[in-house]
């Protein structure tokens, strides 16, 4: 019986002995690339100098939400988390206000509560865009601007692409499985969701249901592959394969693609009415509760520092936020700076309409669905009604409390 | 009797192994292809050219060393608990006669059907209660009280002679001695069985640890291979040098314990 | 035998009785303490948040809202569709697993050379873990250059959509299940068809039985307890079926391969507002369901072997 007694004494005290203490200082953070190698550079750098330790916990994306929440459910909310506007329209009530811990002024991508505190610090921009396999284009004869100042209409694209056709080609494109991809398409038609936030919109515009009938028929047709939007949601991977002519998603393939063996690049998008882009990025945000909320500021105060902020972007590297940085994108240079064209040809109602999709909750979720929708079309809707219903659940989610 | 089994059998057997075995194989060896061969549109299922990057980067990228180190060490201590606690439960609900010994093993065998995803916030919140989140007593001490542990115990321990015990308990040996000197000695094929058992489980897990841990030092092999798919990108390489780290050890294992496995299914399914 | 004097130490009966009273119980406590705080409290907490509306970033907010959520449960069309989802997949794949794990059993029964070769191969894939079994078939099927299209426009068709097909998807993860779970099922029978009494068979053989007679006439009904223990078995592993989905299909496309643990786990911890107590009503759904089937079985199982 005594050893049984024992057993149990070596059992509770398992259980006594872990709890003891608050956990260390921690950043949660998810990678797509090398992201979280640079920022362990860092963290290792602010040790360094300040002494304070910073673990950084990394996630799968997939399970990123699930993580962060029962995180903060239990208790354990980490001092930093790497976020995006998701995560922060999410997390709203859990961010601390980073009022007067940095200069916003030098920031773009910045995210407001509902006081007009700034509540993170952008870390990283990414812009849409359009890569392309040059070996492919030219093997079909794809006549593709060159040129700085030449942008390309739908429709010359569409006539100029439809020439990839041949036993090496899958589809002529790709673009992302996400509502973000599509929406620029929308913005180049000329058209703003809101006409009056939150209660009417342009969404049932003849643009509109143009530019989506336009999107649809792409699908449709398989000119955009269904596969890489929807299915295997990698269309990364099938655009390596090197049997698709464009892919439609985020410069951060640049570092991805580096190894591909065949000549590809960057182009810019077509235009419809007008250029549009969508400005989207990762920002850092502290929580309520980690109980190293003071810390968390310091740190996010030595981050917005130039040289810190231009160390991290460089490193991965990333468009930047900050307005003045000065990056050396090394070999990134030639494709990166048509992403920086694309942002600056992009007229800010389009992004300030776009922030405010993102920032109710819900609302992104919506659009992803609408894309969904758009490029699947399962119940054979035309490009009104999924307009409509697009528009009506908006507006629903915006007044939603 | 021996009958005499004729070819079209071996033939059969033969194709099955085949539908069996090359899934896994396949991965096997892709694991050794470079990058560019793996998104080829054109795969075949041998490389063309034989390299060990995938696992040099896997193993430069992450901490794999450690995470096989840590699944290994919870692993093996879940199921050291898992061995103790079950063969007691065990031995009291095959062995004695109680006040609610029914009802406490109806409750027990009903939790079979509980899927762990369904509980996973109460869980987590008694584990904040206890101060457990993020260490490695959380992925050891909730998981060693396995209903189907319990069962295969009580499924086994049943056998065992009352006779054996009544005279023990006549020569005046202690409850902890008989338990000690002649039902653990006595069950060692079933311990095996459970152990075995009990150590795939914990080698497998994903959903839980997901939850529980937090810090990167005590990741586990099947937390690491989740985390090699980004937001857009899946790390091909990675995950498939990975899963080829992590399932390897198993057929090891399998091949020397084929007994005790056989055993172990055959009797948490013989009976209701 | 108990009352022989041989007894050593001087114990009044009664202090025996006591003890003997005392001592299941702790046996039971070390297994039951872990048990009772990690799944049964849990449990419990779970049906209690099931009757709230609570949220998981604001636990202290609970408001009773009685069988609300409940109610709104069956109005919720992803929900029920998830529940149709998980009714169709036990439907498909239990009788899959059945006839194939029985037929295996069959095989390996025979005295064949190599015999523990072939057993280790059917069994191999059990123990591969869930998340790295939706790994595997992922990789062999997914997208245009998958192992799987290069066969399939090899012989002659069109490239398919693979696991952007409804119906592709669902036969994939129908296929990985069976084949991660058909081995352990394979050594059930592969047991009770060892116990089969083989005088069985010789009063079979005497009266000139063909294979297919013996096998309808001895091995089939006296397989009759472990047939039902695999159906019970097999029908509460699917209902659970999760862990596979997350690196096949992730439920896609287009919710069509969601069943209800994965919902669950995505009302609770990734959708928006993260509504515990909605998601707790699913889980209590979910176990009512599981209970009645397991019942049934159990029921007809009890009616057979006595």
């Amino acid at each position: 019986m005594k050893k049984l007694v024992l057993l149990f004494s070596v059992l509770f005290a398992l259980v006594a002995l872990t709890g003891c203490g608050k956990g260390p200082m921690q950043l949660v953070w998810f990678s797509d690339g090398v992201e979280g190698t640079v920022m362990q550079g860092l963290l290792d750098q602010y040790e360094e100098e300040t002494g304070v330790e910073i673990e950084l916990v990394s996630v799968a994306y997939d399970s990123y939400e699930a993580k962060l929440a029962t995180m903060i459910s239990g208790g354990n909310a980490p001092a930093l988390a790497r976020v995006t506007e998701g995560h922060l329209t999410n997390y709203q009530d859990e961010v601390i206000s980073l009022e007067g811990v940095y200069d916003t002024t030098k920031f773009a991508n910045l995210f407001f509560n509902a006081d007009g505190d700034v509540v993170s610090l952008p870390m990283d921009v990414t812009a849409n865009g359009m890569f392309v396999n040059f070996d492919l284009l030219d093997a079909y004869e794809v006549d593709y601007p060159t040129g700085d100042d030449e942008v390309w209409t739908w429709d010359t694209f569409y006539t100029e692409m439809s020439k990839l056709d041949g036993d090496d080609v899958a589809a002529p494109g790709v673009i992302d499985h996400k509502g973000h991809r599509f929406m620029p398409l929308i913005y180049q038609a000329g058209v703003t969701v809101w006409d009056t936030p939150y209660t009417t919109t342009n969404l049932t515009s003849q643009a509109a249901v143009d530019a989506t009938q336009r999107i649809m028929d792409y699908f449709e047709e398989g000119f955009f592959d269904i596969d890489g939007a929807y299915d295997t949601q990698n269309s990364a991977s099938l655009f390596r394969g090197g049997q698709y002519g464009f892919h439609i998603s985020g410069n951060w393939n640049v570092a991805g693609y580096q190894d591909l063996t065949f000549d590809w690049g960057v182009l810019p998008m077509p235009k419809d009415a007008n250029r549009a882009t969508i400005l989207g990025g990762k920002s850092m945000a502290a929580f309520e509760g980690s109980g190293y909320e003071q810390e968390a500021k310091d740190f996010i105060a030595w981050m917005a520092q130039d040289a810190h902020h231009d160390a991290y972007c460089e490193g991965v590297p990333f468009l930047s936020p900050r307005y003045d940085a000065v990056i050396d994108f090394g070999d990134y240079e030639a494709q990166y700076s048509v992403f920086q064209d694309e942002i600056s040809a992009t007229a800010s109602e389009y992004s300030e309409d776009w922030f405010n999709q993102i920032l109710i909750v819900g609302m992104y979720p919506i659009i992803n669905d609408w894309a969904q929708a758009v490029a699947t079309n399962p119940d054979g809707k035309t490009a009104l009604q999924l307009l409509q219903e697009l528009e009506t659940e908006l507006i629903a989610a915006a007044n939603a409390e | 009797m021996k009958r005499k089994v004729r070819w079209p059998s071996y033939l059969i057997a033969i194709l099955i192994v085949v539908f069996f075995l090359w899934p896994v194989l396949y991965v096997i060896f892709s694991s050794f292809k470079t990058l560019n061969e793996i998104s080829s549109p054109n795969p075949t299922f041998f490389p063309d050219q034989w390299t060990l990057q995938s696992y040099i980067d896997v193993f430069q990228k992450a901490n794999f060393l450690r995470y096989i180190g840590n699944s290994f060490f919870v692993a093996v201590s879940s199921t050291a608990l898992a061995v103790v606690i079950n063969t007691m439960a065990g031995y009291a609900l095959s062995k004695f006669r109680f006040k609610g010994d029914k009802i406490i093993l109806i409750i027990i065998l009903s939790t079979i059907m509980l899927p762990l995803e369904v509980i996973m916030v109460p869980i987590y919140r008694v584990l904040t209660f206890f101060g457990m989140t993020d260490t490695y007593a959380a992925l050891i001490i909730p998981a060693a009280a396995t209903p189907t542990g319990i069962f295969l115990m009580r499924q086994y321990l049943v056998t065992i002679p009352d006779d054996l015990i009544e005279s023990a308990r006549i020569d005046g040996a202690s409850e902890w001695k008989i338990f000690t000197r002649i039902i653990v000695p006595n069950a060692k094929a079933a311990i095996a069985t459970l152990a075995i058992f009990s150590f795939m489980w914990r080698w497998n897990d994903y959903i839980w640890p997901l939850i529980a841990i937090t810090d990167m030092n005590k990741y586990t092999m099947q937390l690491a291979i989740a985390n090699l798919n980004g937001e857009f990108s899946m790390d091909y390489n990675g995950i498939l040098a990975s899963a080829t780290i992590s399932m390897v050890p198993m057929l090891f294992v399998f091949l020397i314990f084929q007994r005790q496995f056989v055993q172990g299914t055959a009797q948490t399914g013989m009976k209701g | 035998m108990r009352n022989q004097s041989k007894t050593i130490k001087t114990e009044s009966y009664k202090a025996y009785k006591f003890k003997q009273k005392i001592i299941p119980y702790l046996f039971l406590t070390p297994n039951l303490l872990i048990f009772g705080i990690f799944i049964i409290l849990p449990a419990l907490i779970g049906v209690y948040y099931s009757f709230h509306d609570v949220e998981l970033l604001h636990m202290d907010e609970l408001t009773f809202v009685g069988f609300q959520n409940y109610i709104n449960l069956f109005k919720d069309k992803e929900f029920t569709s998830a529940l149709l989802h998980t009714i169709l997949l036990v439907i498909l794949t239990v009788p899959l697993i059945y006839v194939i794990s029985l037929s295996l059993a069959l095989l390996i029964v025979k005295p064949l050379r190599a015999k523990g070769l072939f057993r280790a191969s059917y069994y191999w894939p059990v123990m591969i873990s869930a998340l790295v079994v939706g790994v595997i078939w992922y990789f062999i099927v997914n997208g245009s250059s998958s192992m799987f299209n290069s066969f399939w426009t090899r012989i002659g068709f069109a490239e398919s959509d693979t696991l952007g097909d409804p119906i592709f998807a669902w036969a994939t993860v129908i296929i990985a299940i069976v084949w991660s779970r058909a081995g352990y099922y394979m050594i059930i029978f592969m047991a009770a068809l060892l116990s089969i009494p083989v005088s069985l068979y010789e009063a079979a053989d005497v009266d000139g039985a063909t294979k297919w007679q013996k096998f309808w006439g001895v091995t089939y009904p006296s397989l009759r307890a472990s047939r039902v223990m695999v159906m019970i078995l097999v029908v509460m592993e699917i209902f659970k079926t999760y862990p596979i989905i997350v690196q096949l299909t992730a439920g896609g496309p287009n919710d069509s391969t969601m069943f209800v643990v994965q919902k669950i786990y995505e009302t609770a911890f990734v959708d928006g507002a993260k509504e515990i107590g909605y998601a707790s009503a699913m889980s209590i759904i979910l176990l009512i369901f599981v209970t009645i089937i397991s019942a049934v079985n159990f029921a007809a199982n009890k009616g057979g072997t006595d």
